[in-house]
């Protein structure tokens, strides 16, 4: 595995605060790309940014050697990220982190909030393959929902708002406590609170869930311990795991938020 | 086209070239194995060991800073006993030179992991007297130079290993402290650690940091560790190992000729994974370019007058 280059095939608005980029990054898949694996971007013409940037691969295609980011510009760094243009290169590591596993699951809960639906559109895609999806999306208001298109093909579609202008009025959390069929897994990925409540809920109803994390990483892959997450080991005592090469999907048995 | 001669002897010990990798930069080399072959290195400073495991602080642990990164992991590691029984063995089979690096909260720790590597092969023992991550009563032993020579003396006693003291930039004289790791009975220092900051989130009005400070590194950090490394170098007779926001194989240079002998590569290894194998490529290159054919011409040959 080697840092690479890979250049920008396509550009475009998510929604009302996030951009996606579809790159053409064949060298990824000299291994396999799994949904909740991330790519490490490097800020590009700018020394003084020296760590990379996470984000989650939002979407694969293994045959056109293609992955789709969905990015906020929100700091310093991925601001200049997203000043780049198709035709452009960004030079990323890839993939990093591991996956959701589906473990023989045939029905599954996605969801996702703000900018975590990203790597819930890569998990429907492939789950949808093997059990029946249904994706729950949480967005503040009606104008950041995104994607929505992208996930009809392979899963149910429930689309929660904080303010209630677009579906469900509420969390997804409240979303699911209303739906009758428990699924045999959940997966998630959004901030921490909603990371919380899906957790409660999951440990609540004894369902296998898989949290998605976030945390401030120096490296990306396993050698600096700067993006600790704290989890339970099998006798219960606490220790710390890293995010990026441990994760940055854990069982919400074992991870303590 | 190798004709040039990399290599450096660091007290008795022939490194295939002056790169080490940078302790708690690289962890135990383990997860750099996926990008190149770890042979190529000079040194491997392992993730710094303490006398039992350690967790190391709460999160956020790492910021970003301008040209550099504030870090407070608070040397997590899974303990001297683990380290000899399941990373040193591992490190010792790639090809490389390993170093041990050592933190303690007071002599008697020190000591007592200092015993336990004399029985195993490890090349170096760098005594980390500069952490600033971890409080022994309020203060580190690399703040001033009575306790340096204490921790030096009482290493020296327990073991035969050449020892390396770390040193901590987060003193007035630098070149005090370097004498004092001298007549402790060092076989050599290295230098700089990180340098305490601090990094504030204006929205939060919080701390950034879980541990509140941090240790600052990289690019932003290289000037005063030249100058450090440079005044070390004048002050003593053994060697010095600089580093300090070396990127590039011309920052090597500069160390190289500020009087170190050997250096180490922290915080590029996290902006870049083959950070170490490039920058040895691009000192070979910048001694081919300059018809420079032992690497060890070039310690102390900066030119004052
Ligand atoms: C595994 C993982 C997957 C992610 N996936 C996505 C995604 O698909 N889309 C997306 O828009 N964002 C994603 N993020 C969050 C994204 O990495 C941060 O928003 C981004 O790093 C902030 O950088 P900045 O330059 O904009 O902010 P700045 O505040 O300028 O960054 C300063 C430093 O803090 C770090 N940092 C700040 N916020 C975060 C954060 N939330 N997580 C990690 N590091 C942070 C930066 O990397 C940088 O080192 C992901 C984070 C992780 C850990
Ligand atoms: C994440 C991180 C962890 C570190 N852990 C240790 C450690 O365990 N022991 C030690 O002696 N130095 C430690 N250091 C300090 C580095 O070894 C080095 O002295 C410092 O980072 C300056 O070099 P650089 O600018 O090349 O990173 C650490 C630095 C970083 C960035
Ligand atoms: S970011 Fe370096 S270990 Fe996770």
């Amino acid at each position: 595995m080697r840092p690479f280059m890979a250049k920008i095939l396509e550009k475009g608005p998510l929604g009302r605060d996030m951009v996606r980029f579809v790159l053409h990054a064949p060298e990824a898949f000299l291994q396999p790309v799994l949904p909740g694996m991330f790519v490490h971007i490097k800020v590009p013409n700018d020394a003084s940014h020296i760590l990379r940037r996470p984000i989650s691969i939002m979407d694969a295609d293994a045959k056109a050697g293609s992955i789709t980011l969905g990015i906020q510009p929100k700091g310093d760094g991925t601001q200049r990220i997203c000043t780049l243009e198709p035709g452009d290169e960004m030079e990323i590591i890839a993939p990093l982190g591991n996956s959701f596993a589906l473990n023989g699951a045939k029905t599954v809960w996605a969801l996702g909030g703000g900018v975590g639906v990203a790597p819930m559109l890569f998990a429907c895609h492939e789950f949808s393959k093997m059990a029946q999806v249904t994706a729950v999306l949480g967005f503040r208001t009606a104008e950041q929902v995104y994607a929505e298109g992208d996930f009809a093909p392979f899963a149910d579609l429930m689309i929660c708002t904080d303010d209630g202008c677009r579906g469900f009025n509420g969390t997804v959390v409240d979303a699911v406590r209303e739906k009758l069929e428990l699924p045999e897994l959940i997966i998630a990925c959004g901030p921490t609170p909603m990371l919380k409540a899906v957790q409660a809920f999951a440990l609540e109803r004894d369902i296998p869930c898989q949290l998605s994390l976030e945390q401030r990483m120096g490296c990306g892959y396993g050698a600096c311990l700067t993006c600790s997450c704290k989890t339970k080991r099998s006798d219960g005592s606490e220790t710390f795991a890293r995010v990026c090469a441990d994760g940055p999907i854990f069982d919400a048995k074992a991870v303590v938020l | 086209m190798n004709k040039v001669d990399l290599s450096v002897s660091l007290c008795g010990v022939t490194l295939k070239n002056p790169i080490i990798a940078a302790s708690g930069t690289y962890g135990f080399g383990r997860d750099f194995t996926r990008f190149y072959d770890i042979s190529r290195l000079g040194g491997i400073s392992a993730k710094g060991v303490t006398p039992k495991e350690r967790a190391g602080n709460p999160p956020v642990r790492i910021v970003e800073t301008p040209s550099g990164i504030l870090n407070a992991v608070g040397l997590q590691n899974p303990g001297i006993d683990a380290f000899l029984e399941t990373e040193l063995p591992w490190m010792l089979e790639q090809g490389t030179t390993v170093i041990c690096n050592i933190s303690g909260n007071t002599i008697e720790e020190f000591c007592d992991m200092a015993r336990k590597l004399n029985n195993s092969s490890v090349a170096f023992i760098e005594v980390n007297v500069s952490c600033p991550n971890v409080h022994a009563g309020g203060k580190v032993f690399g703040s001033d130079p009575e306790s340096i020579l204490a921790v030096t003396q009482a290493v020296r006693r327990c073991t035969d290993k050449p020892i390396v003291v770390k040193l901590s930039p987060n003193v007035s004289d630098i070149a005090e402290m370097a004498v004092a790791a001298q007549e402790g009975g060092a076989d050599a220092v290295s230098l700089i650690n990180t340098i305490t900051g601090m990094a504030i989130d204006v929205n939060t009005r919080r701390p950034v940091l879980g541990n509140i400070t941090g240790g600052m590194s990289g690019p932003a950090v290289r000037p005063v560790a030249l100058r450090m490394c440079y005044q070390a170098a004048q002050a003593v007779s053994i060697p010095v190992v600089g580093m300090g926001g070396i990127m590039t194989g011309e920052d090597v240079v500069m160390f190289l000729l500020a009087g170190c002998t050997a250096v180490q590569v922290g915080t590029a290894n996290l902006a870049d994974p083959m950070a170490c194998v490039r920058i040895i490529d691009q000192l070979e290159d910048y001694m081919n370019r300059k018809g420079i054919k032992r690497v060890e011409e070039l310690v102390g040959a900066l030119i004052t007058e």
